[in-house]
Parts: C-alpha cells; structure tokens; sequence
C-alpha cells in the first residue's frame, strides 16, 4: 500500500515526460496525480491503527509508517495539489521541467517519512536536494538566485556529508542499517555522542538552527512561490523528523546529554529570528525568519523527554506546515500582481482587496498562536512539555509569544492600513477564485486543528509514548 | 526588481530602491569597529553563554509535574523535605 504513495508521483513523471506537451495537460496530469496520490493517503489514514506505535503497512521491510509520519505524509499530499495549482500561469517559461521538479521533491519527501532504513533515509534526505536547486537556481526571479541556490546546496549537502559518515560508522559497529534492528542493538555512551553531534550537525542545517539558518531567507526570496511553500512547508519537515524518528530514538543518552546544548541554540534562534524579523523589509524575509523562529520551537519541543511536548513538537509541523504555505501563498498573490516584494510600497491594501486581507489577518492570527488555531495548540503544549523540562527554558523561550505578535502584527498592519499606497498602479484586483481555492484547505485544516486537535494527537499517541527515554 | 507582473509595473522610488539596497547588502559594509565588536560578542558569546548556563545549570531540578500543593517544584528542595519527614 505504501509503494503505491511512490509509484504515484513516479508514474505522474513518466506519464508527463512522454506524453504531455502544452502547459495545460502537464498541469491537469500532474494534479490529477497528486490529487490520487491525497485520496490514497486517506485511505491509508482510515486503516491506520492509531493503538499501536509499531510502524504499520510495512513493505518489504524498507517501508512503514506511524503515527509521526502519517500526518506528514499528509502534509506532503496535501499541499502537493495546491502547490501545482498555484503554479498554473505562475510559471510562464518551461512548466513542464517545473512540474517535473515538484513532482520529484514530492516523491523524495513522501519517501523521507516512509523509509525504515538509515541510508534509504539519507539518500530520500538528499534526493530532495538537487530537484530543489533547480527549482530555486532556474525559476527563481531575482539576480541572486543562483547564488541561494548554491548556498541551500551547498550548506545542506555538508551537513549530509557528516550524516553520511556517522551513517557509515554505525554500520561498521552494528552491521545494519535497518532502523528497526537498530533500535534493539545497544550503542556505547561515548559513540553515542559522536553519531549524534553528527546527526545533529546535519539535521540542524535544515531545521535550521542558528548558526546554520544562512541559507533559508535567501533560499525563500529567491525561489518561486511553489519552491517557497515547498522548502517551508514539507522541507524544514525533514530535519525535524530526522531527530525524532533517528537521533531520540537512537542515541537516548547523547539526547538527553546535549539537551542543553539544543535547547541553547533554539532559544538563541528563537530569539535571533523573532529580532532579525522586525529589521525585515522584505515580505518573504519576514515568513522565512519567522519559520526558522517557530521550527526552533518545535525543536525545543522534541527534545523535552516529556509527551506533551514531543507530541506538541509534531504537531507543530503540521501546524507550521499548513500556516506558512499560506502566508507565502499571500505574498505570492501580491508579487504576482505587482512583483515587488517590498513593504515600504504597500499600504491600505483592505481598500482594494479586503478579502486577501481578511486571509492575511486570520493566518498572521494563526502564526502568532491567537487561541482557535493550530498555532495555539502547538505554543501552549510547547511551553508546557518545556516547563516539565527546564522552566529557564520554557521562560527564555516564551519570548516568542512577545516577538511573534510584535513582528506578525506589525507586518499585516504596514501592508493593510494606513492612506492608500501612491506606490501601486490604479488596476486593482482581489484574490481571484483560483487563489482562494488555494487558500480555503489550509485555513480550514488551520481552524480545524485548532479546534479538535484530537484528530491529530489520536495517531500520535502510542508513537511518542514509546519515544520517552 | 518591481515591474514584469500581470499589472501595469509599481511606481519605483529610487529611495526605497536605495534603502532596500542597502538593507540587503547590509553584510557587505558590515566593519569591525568598537561597537559592532562589543555586539557581536555579546551576541556569539555572552548570550549563548547565559542561555547554556541557564539550559544547563536547571537542567532535572524542577519536577512541576504531579506535585501537591505543599511541594516544592525544585528537586533539591524535595529532597530535603523527604530527608525531614523521614
């Protein structure tokens, strides 16, 4: 049944490379496809037994899912259609190898959180590299897109390199690289600490952690919407996922020695991004900063050893997955109408386009955790899980709740009220059907999740109970 | 950078233009003087230091979970409390 969520996107490549031409058929093939691929992960979520963390639906002991990765997998499937849609008349030079990029992103992200093997995992990790360069190198619209696409690159596949050596090591000590066999084999303290700093170095650079964040703010304002969305809201996924399903479950010892270490870093990144977001005159800036603010949370989260909080660091993905893809959604309507990105030339957009502003209001609501929303859910179990820890933590990293809103807030305000913009030309136009269609799933999975959050806990229960060490 | 979308191009102001030059290649007239020295290290050393002190130093003392009203949250403090009953 899992093979099916590859062989989907595998077989929407083919299908599109040989047989579609004009813009049209490549874009309708290419959502038919996703559009399948979603309805099949339903399904599997309707046969998914949340009472058990053992993975479920394993195939030929490489591929299994649980409670963790089946809402990622969703999130993958999810936006894959909008992601598509949002595209359509975006991309107006050679749709059909953009499409093909997303497609490939979408099968080595599908394949991330299905893996059940160490270097399957670092080969999916990487996977995602390359189709991502393009995307950002090719299509981006600005003069240093070449230049991001290279520090993404680059910074990304160093962290990997030390993966890949840690990687090497273990199977070396152990002889397997098979995730299930690992959790049984017990690893020395000391080695314990050297596979995770490894792990961590990796796994940190696409979180990102401060000091490695470099690369993502100008991955963000270089790439397309569609490569925005994708890299905040399926790729910063992977290193999240990297700690919880790998370095936790793995080296207990090392995690719980270097949480000081984690939680130092997150605090500083937290606090670091929040700051560097109100210096921001750039709109994607703005959500790129404040991603690597809430990702550092989430992180902080899945290192508390506390099920709250592990089960509130997920969530936040999902939550943050959902939330950014809107916010970089919205911008990307303005910058595809007047393509300029900077604030200083917006102002009093309510008066000619209300319903994007109502839009804006209700995701910058849900990014700054306004209770309703899945960002609420996910702070207020954060902090929790992070006070059972280290309250010192919980306090320094509840900073966020009085930068989020002061950013957030300030941001919605410059862009919405205020005398109208002399800057703008007098054609006005609203968010069209199109960009509302877009809009509408994730603002009602961010309310829905908001309000029964329940329906994402249930199948995380049993997994992150048997993470706590 | 603005022009080139679906609408008639923004209204450039070379000041702004300017401005968003100048905040973005911020890195690149970025010198070390007395007091982007002074900041940088209380940036690098001394507030990574503080957090990582406070991260470590209250790392396993406080045990908020499950405690009675009379408890204390700080572990050292249960200790010593238990020590007393006994």
């Amino acid at each position: 049944m899992l093979v099916i969520l590859l062989m989907i996107p595998a077989l929407s490549m083919i299908t599109i490379w040989l047989y579609c031409q004009l813009a049209k058929e490549v874009v309708f093939t290419a959502l038919a496809f996703s559009l399948i691929n979603l309805v099949h992960t339903l399904l599997i979520m309707h046969y998914f037994d949340p009472s058990t963390a053992a993975f479920q639906f394993q195939t030929l002991g490489i591929l299994g899912i649980d409670g963790i990765s089946l809402w990622l997998i969703w999130l993958v499937n999810m936006l894959m259609p909008i992601v598509i849609l949002s595209s359509w008349k975006a991309v107006n030079t050679l749709i059909k190898p953009f499409i093909l990029l997303l497609l490939f992103i979408s099968f080595w992200s599908i394949a991330v959180f299905m893996v059940l093997d160490l270097l399957l995992f670092y080969i999916s990790f990487e996977g995602v590299l390359i189709p991502m360069f393009f995307l950002i190198g090719f299509y981006g619209g600005r003069n240093r897109k070449i230049h991001a696409g290279y520090q993404f690159f680059l910074y990304t596949l160093f962290g990997s390199l030390l993966l890949f050596m840690a990687l090497i090591v273990l199977y070396i000590e152990t002889g397997t690289t098979d995730y299930q066999v690992l959790l049984t084999i017990p690893i020395s303290q000391n080695r314990q600490y050297f596979l995770w700093l490894a792990f961590f170095i990796s796994l940190a650079i696409k979180i990102p952690c401060i000091p490695f964040h470099v690369w993502l703010p100008e991955a963000h304002t270089e790439s397309p919407t569609a490569g925005s969305v994708i890299l905040a809201a399926i790729l910063l996924k992977l290193g999240s996922y990297g700690f919880i399903r790998f370095s936790i479950p793995l080296f207990p010892d090392a995690s719980t020695y270097f949480t000081p270490l984690v939680c130092t870093m997150c605090i500083l990144g937290i606090i670091y991004s929040s700051v560097a977001c109100l210096a921001q005159i750039d709109m994607k800036k703005i959500i790129a900063y404040s991603s690597i603010g809430h990702m550092n949370t989430a992180t902080i989260a899945l290192f508390t050893n506390d099920y709250h909080g592990l089960s509130a660091g997920v969530y936040f993905l999902i939550s943050h997955g959902l939330i950014s893809s809107a916010l970089f959604l919205l911008v990307g309507v303005l910058y595809d109408r007047y393509h300029t990105r900077t604030i200083k030339y917006y102002r009093g957009l309510v008066m000619i386009m209300p319903i994007f502003t109502v839009l804006f209001l209700l995701f910058t609501f849900a990014n700054i955790a306004v209770p309703g929303t899945s960002g609420f859910i996910s702070e207020f179990l954060t902090f929790l899980g992070a006070m059972n820890l280290n309250p010192f933590v919980a306090i320094s990293a509840s900073v966020a709740i009085v930068l989020a809103p002061a950013y957030a807030l300030w941001f919605f305000h410059r862009v919405s009220y205020g005398s109208f913009t002399t800057y703008l030309p007098t054609i006005y136009q609203d968010i069209t059907a199109k960009e509302l269609h877009l809009l509408l799933p994730l603002l009602f999975f961010t309310f829905l999740f908001g309000i029964y959050p329940q329906i994402i806990f249930e199948p995380l229960h049993m997994s992150c109970l048997s993470l706590l060490h | 950078m603005a022009g080139g979308g679906k609408f008639p191009p923004v209204l450039t102001d070379p000041a702004i233009e300017k401005w968003y030059h100048m905040k973005e290649n911020t890195h690149a007239y970025y010198k070390l003087n007395r007091r982007t020295v002074g900041i940088a290290v209380m940036l690098t050393v001394v507030l990574p230091a503080a957090f990582y002190w406070g991260s470590a130093a209250f790392a396993g003392k406080f045990q908020p979970a499950g405690s009675r009203r009379s408890e204390q949250w700080y572990i050292s403090n249960k200790k010593e409390e238990t020590a007393a009953q006994e």
